[in-house]
């Protein structure tokens, strides 16, 4: 498995100059997803016009709609995707599972349910009050999924936490759902929070949360490397020196405030971190940090393009982003899964 | 989104699983019902009488004794026609709690028992076995959301009445008639909807400064949307307050053509292109009031930017529009009108 694995890594690597350049390239896609982003809704505004609004606002309406919603919700898709997108690429790496996503550790679920739990028991208003019952819920169930993953015979074992983390996410996605369906109140509190979306957030949670979302980013590049060695497996990772439990524990940590940050910010929104570390490494190859970085650049302008798609695709209204990448990202992993060879880690 | 508690539950499949995300999309798309006017043909006395609904034709061989009404709106016009139902919905909301106060007075004046309050399951669905015990022998849901699926299920129990062409959504003379003809009580919904059209008219009379002002009726701005969503000329709210003497916004009416629903969502970018100078809204609490006209381009749209609105916090009163019935309408109106006199714009 290992040998056949290693066999593997030439063909699927590229070199560092091609990695360089599709850098530059994520790079200028995502500059564009950010322009579509600004450029492109449910009413048609002349360029000029969203230039204005953002460089010389005249307070019209016109110009209200870039300043007030289309950009708002754009720095929110610029918050909340690296967030995503790196977060699937450790959760990939750290469970060695290359179809894993935040889902699978019970981490959004975690969140969910602590917010709920907030607004149902505990009267808790507001996005950011939200803020913080979505982290201590992630950290407590990524927590508890340690505990139970983590101990007893033969140490931490990823596919323990694994199931663990599914387990505890099923259970409380079911008593979240147990909470809503008997107090109407909460659901139609959280019945907007509860399917993500970039718009319609609150100016002063994207100020709470982004720096979360920023430290959860420097914390993945640093343990980028010791990732790679725990691809390897736990045997030869800890001879070639990592410091698994460190390791893990730094990787939970990191998983915790993006997918709770994430979550917090802009509701549940699926797919985009299954997805993008998934497709990143077809081209990176299996080197975390190449993986991390590009999953930073990519998952945005994924999860823009997507938000632009919901503005335009209904004759009337729009759709929550999260709808538009459930839809885009069903397709893409029945394409994944019919692959002959999922690109492994 | 009128109807919280079932939307609620069907939403909620919505939050459990990713999949259902995408499922969530054609709920959103038009049914594909293709209705035509429910007529009776039955005259009066005479049974079998057949109806035609969304999903077909339904014929009641004789007169029914024990009713279930699923949905709003066909309990108010069964009591109203002097029965009481064996099993309603629950219409808990705010200050209303379990019944309908309207409906409660009229059965304890018919000297019945309140029904028992038909359940759903933890997946949405009606129970239907709590239906089967119950031993309908007509099963009313002419303002309803029901699906096929449900009709379909539903009719192994009892002849089953849908709704006439959209969810949601009936007019007052035809499902008013329609119930009457099922309970061979034709001339009497005929009476009940005179009594009712002149009450409303007293209102109109009352309320002068009405004329004229094009309104909006939507619900509130939730916590990450971004588009508003706005009642339709088929939902029977948008019709009470025409014959009050308001007038229905043409860029609405215009948008009946996008959707099967009962309602539109807007975009916000959209919304001050709509036509209203009054807006009439719902939320569950007063915070949602605030985050609705608070939201940076709902308080630019001209009837919130001119303080032009009224949020029902009556729930009682929010129910009388959304079924708007022969029986709540003598009760209500005049409360109704009142409540919007004081938020309609002084100079028209």
């Amino acid at each position: 498995m290992l040998v056949s694995r290693a066999a593997e890594r030439p063909v699927t690597s590229r070199g560092a100059a091609a990695r360089t350049g599709g850098l530059v390239v994520a790079v200028v896609v995502l500059g564009a997803a950010v322009l579509l982003s600004l450029m492109v809704g449910s009413k048609a505004l002349a360029p000029a016009t969203v230039i204005s609004a953002l460089f010389d606002f005249d307070g019209s309406d016109a110009q209200a709609i870039v300043r007030d919603s289309r950009l708002p919700r754009t720095v929110v898709g610029l918050v909340v995707g690296p967030a995503l997108g790196v977060c699937g690429a450790l959760i990939q790496a750290f469970t060695r599972n290359p179809l894993a996503d935040p889902g699978i550790l019970g981490v959004n679920a975690g969140a969910t349910f602590a917010v709920t739990i907030g607004v149902g028991l505990l009267g808790v208003r507001g996005p950011n009050a939200y803020v913080w019952f979505a982290l201590i819920g992630a950290l407590l169930v990524t927590l508890v999924v340690y505990l139970i993953g983590g101990t007893g015979r033969g140490g931490p074992s990823a596919g323990r936490m694994t199931l663990a983390g599914v387990a505890i996410g099923a259970v409380l996605s079911g008593i979240t759902s147990i909470v809503m369906l008997k107090n109407i109140e909460v659901f139609s509190t959280l019945r907007f929070w509860g399917l993500g979306s970039l718009g319609g957030r609150d100016d002063s949670a994207v100020a709470i949360i982004a720096p979360f979302i920023a430290v959860g980013l420097v914390i993945s590049f640093l343990i980028a490397r010791p990732l790679n060695a725990i691809a390897l497996g736990d045997d030869l990772g800890r001879t070639l020196g990592a410091g698994l439990v460190r390791t893990r524990v730094i990787s939970i940590i990191g998983v915790t405030i993006l997918a709770g940050g994430a979550t917090a910010l802009a509701g549940p929104i699926a797919f985009i971190g299954l997805m993008v570390p998934h497709a990143v490494r077809w081209f990176t190859g299996p080197d975390q940090r190449w993986i991390i970085v590009y999953s930073a650049l990519v998952a945005p302008s994924m999860l823009l393009l997507s938000d632009v798609i919901g503005r335009v695709v209904l004759p009337s209204g729009e759709l929550q982003v999260s709808i538009v990448t459930a839809v885009i990202g069903a397709p893409v992993l029945i394409l994944l899964a019919r692959r002959k060879r999922v690109s492994g880690l | 989104m009128s109807r919280p508690v079932r939307r609620a539950e069907r939403a909620l499949v919505v939050l459990t699983s990713l999949i259902v995300a995408a499922s969530a999309l054609s709920a959103c798309a038009p049914t594909d019902a293709e209705g035509s006017d429910t007529g009776s043909e039955a005259s009066s006395g005479a049974y079998p009488v057949t109806v035609e609904h969304v999903y077909g034709e339904t014929t009641i061989d004789e007169k029914p004794e024990r009713i279930v009404t699923l949905g709003w709106y066909s309990q108010d016009v069964v009591a109203a026609l002097g029965e009481v139902p064996v099993g309603v919905e629950d219409f808990s909301w705010g200050n209303v709690d379990t019944y309908l106060p309207w409906f409660a007075d009229k059965v304890e004046e018919l000297g019945g028992d309140l029904p028992e309050i038909i359940r759903f399951t933890d997946a949405g669905e009606y129970d239907f076995e709590q239906i089967l015990a119950l031993s309908p022998d007509v099963i009313l849901a002419n303002h309803s959301g029901i699906t096929e699926t449900d009709y379909k299920r539903l009719t192994e129990i009892a002849p089953t009445v849908a709704f006439a062409e959209s969810t949601w959504a009936s007019d007052r003379d035809q499902l008013t008639l329609t119930v009457g003809s099922v309970l061979d009580k034709k001339d009497e919904a005929q009476q009940l909807l005179d009594d009712a059209d002149a009450a409303v008219a007293a209102a109109a009379e009352a309320h002068p400064e009405f004329q004229g002002i094009v309104f909006s009726y939507g619900w509130f701005l939730g916590e990450g949307e971004t588009s508003l969503g706005l009642y339709l000329p088929r939902d029977p709210r948008v019709p009470l307050l025409e014959e009050l003497g308001f007038t229905g916004s043409p860029d609405i009416a215009a948008l009946e053509d996008t959707t099967k629903e009962f309602y539109a969502n807007v975009s916000l970018e959209e919304l001050g292109d709509i036509e209203s100078q009054f807006h009439v809204g719902w939320a569950n609490t007063p915070a949602d009031v605030t985050h609705t006209v608070e939201d940076p381009l709902v308080s630019r749209w001209a009837p919130i930017a001119a303080g032009s609105y009224y949020f029902f916090e009556d729930q009682r009163l929010a129910w009388a529009t959304t079924a708007p019935s022969v029986l709540s309408i003598p009760s209500t109106i005049d409360d109704l009108a009142d409540a919007l006199a004081s938020a309609v714009p002084a100079a028209n």
